[in-house]
Formats: C-alpha cells, structure tokens, sequence
C-alpha cells in the first residue's frame, strides 16, 4: 500500500516559500527509477511526537553548554544523568532523564534563514522552487493510507506547521490552535439539539445524491468522503483525547502551565489513542536580543514538559514504541551581538532523540569549545531524518512522483545513523 | 451584414442545442432550451475551431448549461459571488436576444469584477498563504486594484510589475506598491528571474536553477543569464518604524554581492544579462527595463499565450497546457491552433484583458453543461472542454459566496459595529487558511481535509449564516406564506437556480412534518465579535422556521454549493 503512486494530477497547492534552493537535486540522477526497489524497514516506532522549538534554540544554552568558555555568556551549566554530558542548569528535569535520551552534538547544515531552515527540518528538503516537498508527518499519512481511527494520522498543536506538499492536503496535519481547548469547531454549535443535528445531515444527504445524480462527477463522492471523516470524528469516543483537562491536576501541573506544556500532554493522550505523528510548537526561541534571560524563561516552560513527556511516555510502556525528537531550525551563534543576543548559526547545533528504536544515554558528535564548530560524527538533515524515517517503518529512499513527473525520495540521499538506534 | 451574422449565430446555437436541459429547471424557466439559443450575439473566435476539434477526434459535447446554471458559472467565476434571487429570476425572464452576451458585458463592467481579480492576481504573485516579511499586501492590492480598474493593458501592468521602482509603502510621492512583488524575493535575483518566468511566460525554467534542464533545451547558464537581469535592483530601508519597515526599491550600476548568506546572488553578480532567447540585454542598471520590455513584446508569443492559457484554465476549468505555467516543449499542448488564435486576438486588441475574457466567457467552451458518464468517458469530454467540469470555490470566493448568500452581514454589523471589519478579517483568514488549494493543481480530483469540513458545518460564519437573524435571507425566508415560495427563494439564494418539482415537493413535505414537532431547545446563536460578548439570536420560533434553517444549513454545505459547476 505504501508503494501507491501518486498520480500527477492529484494535486495541492504548491507553498513555495518564493524561495530558491541550490544542490538539492543531485537525487536525480541517483535516484530516477531506482528508489521504489528498496524494502520498508521494520517499524521500531508506532508514532512520533516532535517537540519544535520554534525560531532557531541556542544549543549553548540548552544541550550543549561551554560553561568553561567565553561563549557562555555567563550561563552555567549542571550534570546529567549521563556522564559528561552537561545540560543547561534551566533543564534540571530533563538532566534527570538524560539517561533515557540520545543527545545530538553535531547537526549542521546551511541554512540560516528562519523560513528555509524550517521547510528544511520539516521535509528533509531546502525549499525549491519546482517542488513543494511533503512534511515526514505527511509521508507517514500517505503510507497509512486510510486512518485506522476516526482521529486525524498527523495532528500539529500550536499552530500550523509545514504541509504535505505535493502529497496533498488530505495528508496535511490537522491543526489544534490551543491545547488547553478542544478543536476548533469540533462540536456542533450550542443549542442545535440532536434532532436538528440529524434534520440538516439528512438533507445534505439528500442534496447530495441530487447533484450526484444530476452532475455524476466523483468530486462529489470526495466530498462526501470529507464529510463523512469529519463527522466520524465529531462523534467519535476517542474525541475525548484531545481535552487535556480529564488529566489528574498533578499530571497538568507536572507538564507546566504553558503552551508547550499542555502541548506535550495533550500529544502523549493523542498517541495513546492512536494519531501517528504529533508536532508540538513552542515558539520564541529567536533570541537576538537578550539571550540569556530569555533562553532561561524558554527552558524552564520547556524542562518540565519534555521531561514528564519523556518520563510518562516510559513508565506507561509506551516510549519504547513513541519516537520523540525535540529541535529547532538551527543553532546559535557562540559570540553575542551588542544586544546580548545570539543570532543564527546553521554550522553547529544540537537536538534530542528518545524512544521508538533510539539508544539511551548517547552523546552523538562534538563541537569545538565554543560550540562554533562540529568536530566529530556530524549529522546532515538527511540522515537524521532517513533515521527517524527507518525508526517509523518508512524507506529513506521510497519515492513518489511529483506535478512535473519526476520522481522525489523522501530523503535527500539521507543514511540512518546506526549510532543513534538501540543495540 | 450584422444582422445576418446574428440570424446565423442564432441558427448554430438552436441547432447545437437539441438538449434536454439537465434538471434544475423550475416552473418560472421552463424554456431553458429556448433561452439558451438567445445566447450570445457574435460568437467567440473559438466556436469554430472547438467543433472542428470535437468533429476531428469524436468527442461528443455535452449540451449547453441552462441559464440559471450559466448565469451562477459566471457571478463566481468574474464576481467571486453568486447572483441574487432577484438577479436569477430577472436573468431567466429575460426574452431579449443575446441575453448571454450582453450579461458578459455587464458583469466584466461590473466593480466587483475588479475586486474578485485583485484577490486572485494577490495569490498569483504572492501566494496568499505564504508569509512574507518585507511585503506590504495590501499596498500591493491596491496597486493591482488600480491597474485594473483603469483597464490598463496586460503587457504594461507586466512591464510596470518586472520593472518597478519606487517605495512599498508610506505617503513619499514615490511610493509604488507594485515594488512588493520584488520585494518577496529578498535579494534573490534567481527567485526574481524564475518567479517572473513562471508568472508571466508560463515557462518553469526553476529547474535549471540548480542543474541544466533534463529534457529541455534551457541550460542553466541560461537560466543564471535571465535571473542577472535583475540582479541590479536594490531593496534598501528607508523610514518606516522597526515593525513596518519602509523599503525603497530601485537599481544600480555596479555589481551587488550580497552578504555572505544572500542567496543566488553572487552566482548571477557579475554576468552578462541575456533573454531567455540569448539576446544581450544592456549590462547597466537599464537591465530591468530592457528585460520587462523583451518579456511583454507583441513579438514574444511566450508571453501573450502564458496569459491565455492562465485564464483560459482559470475560466473552463483546464489549460491548454496543465499545469498552466509548465509550457515547455516536451509538456503538449491540446489544441495550439485555439490558444494561438486567442494570443493573436489578444495581441490585437492592445492586450485588452476584458476583451480575452470575453472571448472565453462567450466561447462554447464555457456555456457546456456536464454529462454523467464514465470516468473514461467524462475525461475525453473535459480534455476537450466538451463539457464544465467541477471546480472548488477559491477561499475567498468561499467566503463572499456564504456571506451574500445568506445576508447576514447587516444583522452583525447591527451587533458588532466598529469590530466587524476585524472579526470579518480574522474569518476569512481562517478560510484562506483552511481552504487554501492551488486550483492549478487540482486536476481531476478532490482532495478536502477534515478541517474545512467542521468549518463549513461549525464555523462560526457558515453556522450563523444559516440562521434567521433580524433581516438576513432565512428571517425574509420565513415570512413569505408559502412553502413552496420559500423552498424556492431558499434554492435560489444558494444554488442560484429553481427546485424542481420533485426537489420542491421533498422540501416542503418536510416541513408540513416538522410543523409537527415542538420546536428544539432555546434559538440559535451566531458567537459575537471577540471582547464584545454579543451574541446574534435566531428568530426562528416553531420547528417549522428551524427546519428552514436546516434546510439552508444543508445548501450551504452541499457540493452544488461548494463547487463551481
């Protein structure tokens, strides 16, 4: 079933970003014909839940503190729970855990704007103006092929994140503006009792057949289809999932009373009902100006609710099937600006893996003492998300065609880092 | 001479109309067969030479759309609307000939013409759901809006596009917000040169921004030549506050570099500028115009067939060439003989873009019904244009259409006063996200997401406008006496057309049922404007009013709603 083509003509909406895009099509020469031949992995991860920073994390002043060096800043550093890897003293949780993660050191890549960097990290892909990629999240959608629930495959808190791309908008998360909440217009409108509820699907029901009958175009099938999905949704038990509030207040409290917080418990509740992939935004992480308070306030939303992410997820037996990754665009620059602040650095930066098929306790790669540099084992976008790919049970090189007939993989020539994946 | 011409137009259409007319047919038209042969006065240029096509490979057409269907296919297509029930009813009374043409005329002299391109030019040049940070949209709309309400020709509104200067926004006496377009690019000449390419030749030449094309001549030594034309245009801040940036967009003389992270813009530095036909362009800061001016010449086919074939998938629902901004050699077209004679003609008429709408809208092409029947058989039928195929409604249009629709917008202004304009903006923001599709891309399917269901059945909007508020369309439903009349003004408001009989007598039996019933829990509520708490109360009192409301409910969301047909 995940080996469906996809017909050029079923088609989104090509977001380009306007932007253009150099080097990132050598797949094609490599790739043209040959991709569909390889065997989807085994799937260590049922589901994944990303954890996005949103505007580019310090990795000085998080994962990967230089407490002995004048890129510091002043910001100390504590121990964790594996030796010799510190962690910002704002993320004393998460330390506590840091036995049960895989801390990368050495990602790099070369993008540095805020908008391409994203698209980047989302798809695997720098933005190119020919295609519009779709997002892991969608590629995971496409090989589901029909939602073995009512709940949506993919779902994105806190906002809108990066589409399906050429996949197409069926593929697309579905959106949960504010956690704390239930969907947007997930419930019928106040007052409109049961009775009427059925009054008015019947009539659509009937107009419907109407026009099928008069117009016979399958659209109106597809459109039925839609309906159909969100009314199943509307009515489903599992809608319950997404009210955060029928948690224990000590579980609420535990998470934080943030965003980013009830964000990461309403995405534990949401795995546990089965939705496949949840991204989880938390934004304000683009500290040009001020760096270290802000990173501060940042860490001390994010530490609680990763960290009881994490600790949850495992002692309810589930992190070994749920793959965790917590990331941002890219890093920050070792040496601050006149306004204390640190702005974008692409060539070194750290992320954290857990769960779903990861090892434990690992440090993977270094940087120099200023964190300005990788100095062992980086990491390219492409093989981690060729990792994260292989870990959900889909093949780095499966490939689909795209609007103008060319085939794209879902990994830009990425490589699993067998580094990262538990013995 | 002329009258002739008019006896022999009306002859084609009645003997190309043999067609029972495909339902949706009520007792005030029951001549639609008649009244589609009051069509259109002086047939398109492509009457011709589409029979040829469909006489040449078989293809039997559907027969033409009724009025009523015609008339709806055009307010949402020009308008972004659909008419109103006075409109409908007045359209299908009128026995004067040319009936076809003459509302062409009227709805592309019609102000709201302006209004709906304007929305749809913005999401060409700039995709509407795209951010973009040094861009000011609505400086940029009004500059479009401008530009089309003085009729100013296709190839000099390109060519004030390509090669504007001047500031985005702010009072100065240079400001021009035409210069938002460029601005998107952020000093990417590449982005610039593909964009500009793409948009207005109808030529993807993007690939060969990283390698040579594979199977097109274009190498990318070409591509970087034709992006160098605009690698001399500055954006530089200018006034405006941190938050809103004024920028001021002009070109210079000596090579620009970029800072180390600028993208494409030193590969393109210090090159040569050429057309995409290898010309050499001037290499001093004149580069621009002298590119706009080869891009928009009468003698650049590229360009005057990009435009047409653009409208004419916009209008009838596919290109000549799809998508219609991949026109390469390798990528067929179905029909060059039409699209070249429509380039032609638009070149004639001094590129007149409401002449080239014309030609469409009064083309068979566009008057076709649709024909159930296989999917193999629909296909050849829709290739061909030989039949009107199904086409969502745009997210803007979406959102005027339930509003019009309904008539629910003097009730919550009545509430809202001051905030409407903000809680209508942030509404149709939420269908521009949610319903955002590249109707370039749709092809032959339909894609919709669960979101844009719960927000056409919950939404705030789409459930509000289906209840009867003082004075909106179902509290004027209610108080007509009849059930029948009410059944027909509800069909009329949404689906542009009368019931049929049958679809009439359903309708009313179900209210004569629910006449019956005690009415449901408390009136219906449309939610206020944020902060001030109001609330818009239905007037619906009896089960019967409800199911009205139900009723219309229904419409609003049917597909006969919801597409363009």
């Amino acid at each position: 079933m995940s080996n469906r083509p996809i017909s050029s003509r079923l088609l989104p909406r090509r977001s380009l970003l306007g932007l253009g895009a150099f080097g990132t099509l050598a797949w094609l020469l490599d790739r043209a014909g040959g991709g569909e031949a390889l065997a989807a992995p085994e799937a260590k991860a049922k589901s994944c839940i990303v954890v996005w920073l949103n505007g580019g994390p310090s990795h000085l002043d998080t994962f990967d503190p230089k407490p002995a060096s004048r890129s510091a800043g002043g910001a100390k550093a504590i121990a964790t729970k594996v030796p010799g890897l510190l962690f910002s003293e704002h993320l004393p949780r998460l330390a506590a855990q840091a036995h049960l993660l895989s801390v990368v050191h050495g990602m790099k890549s070369t993008e540095g704007n805020h908008d391409r960097a994203r698209y980047l990290l989302h798809t695997g892909y720098s933005p190119n103006p020919t295609v519009s990629h779709p997002s892991l999240s969608a590629w995971l959608s496409e090989s589901v092929g029909d939602a073995p629930t009512e709940l949506p495959v993919g779902v994105a808190i806190n906002g809108f994140s990066v589409g399906a791309g050429f996949l197409g908008p069926q593929h697309a998360p579905f959106v949960v503006q504010d956690p704390s909440k239930l969907p947007k217009d997930v419930e019928v409108p106040r007052g409109l009792g049961e009775d009427r509820r059925r009054v008015r699907l019947g009539a659509l029901d009937q107009l419907e057949q109407d026009f099928a009958a008069r117009n016979g175009d399958p659209k109106i099938d597809a459109h039925r289809g839609v309906y159909a999905r969100a009314n199943r949704l509307m009515a489903s038990p599992r809608l319950g999932a997404f009210d955060v509030s029928a948690e224990p207040e000590a579980v609420r409290a535990a998470y934080g009373d943030s965003p980013v917080g009830s964000g990461c418990l309403l995405a534990r509740r949401l795995v546990e009902a089965g939705v496949r992939f949840v991204e989880v935004q938390m934004d304000g992480w683009d500290t040009h100006q001020d760096n270290r308070a802000r990173t501060g306030s940042l860490c001390d939303a994010l530490d609680p609710a990763l960290a009881t992410l994490v600790s949850e997820l495992e002692a309810r037996k589930l992190l070994s099937s749920t793959l965790v990754v917590c990331l941002g665009e890219f890093g920050r620059t070792p040496t601050l600006n006149a306004e204390e602040g640190r702005d974008h650095h692409p060539e070194a930066w750290s992320m954290v893996l857990a769960g779903g098929g990861i090892r434990r306790g690992y440090v993977h790669g270094e940087t120099d003492a200023d964190g300005a540099k990788v100095t062992r084992d980086p990491t390219r976008v492409a093989d981690l998300f060729a990792t994260m790919a292989t870990l959900l049970g889909l093949s780095p090189g499966t490939t689909r065609t795209t609007p103008l007939g060319r085939p794209l993989s879902l990994t830009d020539n990425g490589i699993a880092v067998n580094a990262l994946l538990a013995g | 001479m002329r009258s002739i011409l008019r006896a022999l137009a009306l002859l084609t259409l009645v003997a190309s109309c043999n067609c029972g007319s495909p339902g949706g047919s009520g007792p005030a038209s029951p001549v639609d067969t008649a009244s589609a042969s009051a069509g259109v006065l002086v047939p398109s240029l492509v009457d011709p030479l589409l029979r040829d096509l469909w006489t040449r490979r078989g293809v039997t057409p559907a027969p033409l759309a009724d009025d009523a269907t015609f008339l709806r296919r055009l307010y949402v297509d020009v308008l972004g609307t659909v008419p109103q029930p006075e409109e409908v009813r007045a359209f299908l009374a009128d026995k004067k000939p040319n009936k076809r043409g003459r509302i062409v005329d009227a709805v592309l002299a019609d102000p709201r013409y302006v209004s709906h391109f304007v929305d749809y030019w913005e999401d060409v040049f700039l995709r509407k759901d795209e951010e973009k940070r040094l861009v000011d949209r609505e400086m940029f709309r009004g500059w479009l809006d401008a530009k089309l309400r003085a009729k100013t020709p296709w190839d000099q509104l390109a060519r004030e596009l390509v090669n504007a200067t001047g500031r985005n926004r702010g009072n100065g006496d240079d400001v021009n917000g035409a210069v938002n377009w460029l601005l998107q690019f952020q000093r990417n000449p590449q982005d610039a040169g593909g964009a500009a390419a793409r948009t207005l030749l109808g030529t993807q030449i993007q690939c060969a921004q990283c390698h040579d094309h594979k199977t097109e001549p274009l190498k990318q030594s070409d591509f970087l030549a034709f992006a160098a034309g605009f690698a001399r245009v500055r954006g530089r801040p200018d006034g405006g506050d941190q938050r809103r940036l004024e920028l001021v967009v002009d070109d210079v003389d000596r090579p620009i570099y970029g800072g180390p992270r600028a993208m494409g813009l030193k590969e393109v530095a210090e090159l040569p500028p050429k057309t995409l036909d290898g010309k050499p362009l001037p290499e001093g800061r004149e580069r621009r115009t002298a590119l706009a001016g080869w891009m928009t010449s009468p003698e650049n086919p590229a360009f005057s067939r990009a435009i047409v074939n653009r409208m004419w998938g916009h209008l009838v629902g596919r290109g000549f060439v799809e998508p219609v901004d991949d026109m390469r050699p390798t990528n067929p077209t179905e029909a060059p003989e039409i699209l070249d004679a429509l380039a032609r003609d638009l070149v004639a008429s001094g590129f007149d873009l409401p002449h080239l709408l014309r030609q469409i809208l009064t083309s068979e092409a566009y008057a076709r019904g649709a024909l159930p029947g296989t999917p193999n058989e629909r296909e050849a039928r829709e290739a061909l244009w030989a039949a009107y195929p199904l086409k969502p409604l745009s997210p803007d249009v979406l959102f005027t259409v339930i509003v019009d629709s309904s008539g629910i917008e003097p009730a919550v202004r009545a509430v809202l006063g001051d905030e409407l304009p903000k809680v209508r903006e942030n509404m149709r923001r939420a269908f521009d996200v949610t319903f955002s599709v590249d109707e370039d891309d749709m092809g032959a399917s339909y894609a919709g997401t669960i979101a844009q269901a719960l927000l056409m059945q919950n939404g705030r909007l789409s459930s509000g406008a289906a209840l009867a508020l003082p004075e909106s369309r179902v509290a004027k439903i209610l108080r007509i006496p009849d059930d029948g009349a009410k059944i027909d003004e509800a069909y009329l408001a949404t689906l542009s057309r009368f019931p049929t009989e049958a679809e009439r007598a359903r309708w009313v039996a179900l209210l004569a049922e629910r006449a019956a019933e005690r009415p449901g829990p408390g009136g219906g509520r449309m939610r206020g404007g944020a902060g001030t708490g109001a609330a818009l109360v239905s007037v619906a009192e009896t089960a019967k009013d409800q199911a009205i409301e139900d009723l219309f409910w229904a419409l609003l969301n049917s597909s006969e709603m919801t597409f363009n047909h």
